[in-house]
């Protein structure tokens, strides 16, 4: 950090400003999106300065001091809440069954089947596609290796949640088969296969 | 989108996290925990083994005696294929050198003052690295269960439409639920940025073996080694034939000479005492979050140049920030109390969601008494049973088998819970490992 100029500080600060304005906009009796959008705003300046002051050292940092505040805030609330009426939510997950109904052991086993190590086998296959794109963009290869190493676990999360939010079979496999087969055509053209 | 849709979705949202969350509850709860108390690795270390020696700084000469000195004790075992000189540093100001056969400290002029005693530490880290498997497996079952969380940070926002708009609000007396549910939201909401960066890290590092397979099968002709060799450099060619040892004074005296500013950490001599070894010497830049540059040396102490971690390609870059971004580990002891603190938050969030599942049956009238047993047994008997692995150590010394006791004791804790769901265990197991943790600083004191 340069003695002339904090930033990284100041970026900090203004990041913690933005929570406090978010604890103020999400208090409000009504939902103001002129105050959650100043809340948000602020965020992204603060962000920015900690990322021009420090690069992604001082957004880490940044985002700690910002989280720390939110947690202060928190803990406020929880400690000065007092005991309540409210009765839990029950909705129900869905995932065990309850009295007298059937357990659907396949359908849940086959759904395992198909966001685990399918679902794995998909994203891989995407993330290679996306690797060979890059690598006919001209990307560098430790650019494009590394996106594709990103890329895995966050196509795989997304497919997981997406697969499972899927209301029969027949969606979950086109969005399995889709990116799969896309991906194996890139790496085709821009692989060695 | 249509109100119906909306809430059509809302609760398909709300399975999907059940179902994530109860597939993957107990060993992510089991990752969690663990993770959270690794971020003091160093700090464990040094807990572990409170005599060993503690010193500022050691010449570059000393660090040449002591690796001479740590190699002739070995030259009637099979030759070491690496040898890495741990620099001290502010959190672990000790000098130590490890080779495939062992691990010694050494005091400033370089002789070896006895082994490096941290298997607790060592234990802890493989078993949030990696569960205690062997090989590649565990790594990558662990980088799974940081997809989990990216998947289940994804449902959970999905399924609770107020979770932003409620952020700030914590119930934390109420009963009945509300209490434990808003725990469960609030410090999901909060941690969410935390949570993610971790997740994201975590399953890259984890998974990062399967996807370099995948490229070298797809762009390197099954060559692992060419797919990471862009990121992280070339290993030279071996030459195995018979040299003097390599030169690994200069590489230190070259970096306080030209980068002063830089923090060396640690000297890895490859295939020392033949033709083909060379010198790497890894230092910390400040202010950054990579781990550190990798400066190449030749045999005869001549810089070579640099991998390019801190200035190469944005991928190289990115790949060395993954790993302190994930253990908290570049801005001193703020920032690992900070990682602590939130990774604390992450393990609540986790050990409530099961919770929270199971109450709502219970209201429902749903009672299953073994699985509520069963999930006490995970929420007790983990912390439980890693304050016994550290009792073990301190009592039975650096030899015992830490990995052995941790797994045996949860698996007996599991079955015994599962056997006799009455009562409920917890506050038997809660007693357990409130005791066991008070022993653990009084045998730190009296042993």
């Amino acid at each position: 950090m340069s003695a002339a100029a904090p930033p990284i500080w100041v970026g900090a600060a203004v990041m913690i400003a933005a929570v406090l304005q978010l604890r103020h906009s999400w208090g409000l009796p009504r939902r103001s999106a002129v105050q959650n959008a100043i809340a948000w705003g602020v965020m992204l300046i603060g962000t920015a300065l900690a990322l021009v002051g420090e690069g992604a050292w001082g957004l880490a940092v940044a985002a700690l001091c910002s989280m720390a505040t939110a947690a202060l805030l928190i803990a406020y609330e929880g400690w000065t809440s007092p005991r309540g009426k409210a009765r839990a939510s029950n909705r129900r997950a869905h995932m065990l069954c309850d009295q007298r109904e059937p357990y659907h052991i396949g359908r849940r086993l086959f759904t395992f089947v198909l966001t685990v190590p399918i679902g794995f086998g998909t994203s891989l296959l995407t993330a290679l596609g996306a690797r060979a794109v890059a690598g006919m963009a001209g990307w560098s290869d430790a650019d494009g290796n590394i996106m594709a190493l990103l890329l895995l676990p966050v196509f795989w999360g997304f497919l997981i949640f997406w697969l499972l939010m899927r209301p029969n079979r027949r969606g979950q496999f086109a969005w399995l088969a889709t990116p799969a087969a896309a991906g194996l055509a890139l790496i085709w053209v821009g692989g060695v296969l | 989108m249509s109100t119906t849709f909306a809430k059509d979705s809302v609760q398909r949202a709300l399975s999907a996290h059940a179902a994530i969350g109860l597939l993957a509850s107990a060993l992510l709860y089991l990752i969690c925990l663990t993770g959270t108390v690794v971020v003091f690795y160093q700090e464990w270390q040094r807990i572990e083994q409170p005599d060993a020696p503690e010193i500022a700084a050691i010449s570059p000469d000393a660090v040449q005696r002591a690796v001479k000195a740590v190699l002739a004790t070995e030259k009637a075992k099979t030759p070491t294929t690496h040898l890495y000189v741990h620099i001290p540093v502010k959190e672990l100001p000790r000098a130590t050198i490890t080779t495939d056969h062992q691990a010694v400290h050494v005091d400033t002029n370089g002789n070896i003052v006895g082994p490096e005693e941290n298997a607790w530490s060592e234990f802890l880290l493989g078993l949030h690295y990696a569960l205690n498997l062997p090989g590649l497996i565990g790594m990558t079952i662990v980088g799974i269960f940081g997809v989990m969380i990216l998947a289940l940070s994804l449902s959970g926002v999905i399924a609770h439409p107020r979770i932003f708009r409620d952020a700030f609000r914590l119930r934390a007396r109420d009963n009945e639920g509300v209490g434990l549910t808003d725990w469960h939201n609030r410090l999901g909401v909060w941690t969410l940025p935390f949570s993610l960066a971790i997740a994201l890290t975590g399953s890259m590092i984890g998974l990062g073996v399967v996807g370099a397979n995948g490229l070298a099968a797809a762009f390197y002709q099954h060559d692992i080694e060419a797919a990471y060799a862009p990121i992280f450099g070339k290993e030279a060619q071996p030459d195995a034939r018979a040299a003097p040892l390599a030169d690994v004074a200069a590489p230190l005296t070259w970096i306080a000479q030209n980068q002063p500013e830089l923090r060396p950490t640690y000297i890895i001599l490859h295939d020392p005492g033949t033709r083909g070894q060379h010198v790497q010497l890894i230092a910390e830049h400040p202010q950054r979050l990579i781990y550190g540059e990798t400066y190449e040396f030749g045999a005869n102490g001549r810089y070579l140049g640099k991998v390019g971690l801190s200035d190469g390609h944005l991928g190289q870059q990115l790949a060395a920030s993954a790993y302190n971004l994930h253990f908290g580990n570049y801005g001193g002891l703020p920032v690992k109390i900070a990682y602590c603190a939130f990774g604390f938050a992450l393990t609540v969030v986790v050990a409530t969601g099961t919770s929270i599942w199971l109450g709502k049956r219970e209201r429902r009238g749903l009672n299953n008494p073994r699985l509520r047993s069963l999930w006490d047994a995970v929420l007790w008997g983990v912390p439980l049973a890693l304050t016994m692995t550290f009792i073990a150590r301190v009592i039975v010394g650096n030899a015992a088998s830490l990995s052995a006791i941790f797994w045996s004791l949860w698996v007996l804790i599991i079955l015994a819970a599962a056997f006799h769901p009455h009562p409920r265990p917890n506050r038997l197991l809660q007693g357990l490992f409130a005791a066991s943790l008070l022993a653990c600083p009084m045998a730190v004191l009296l042993g």
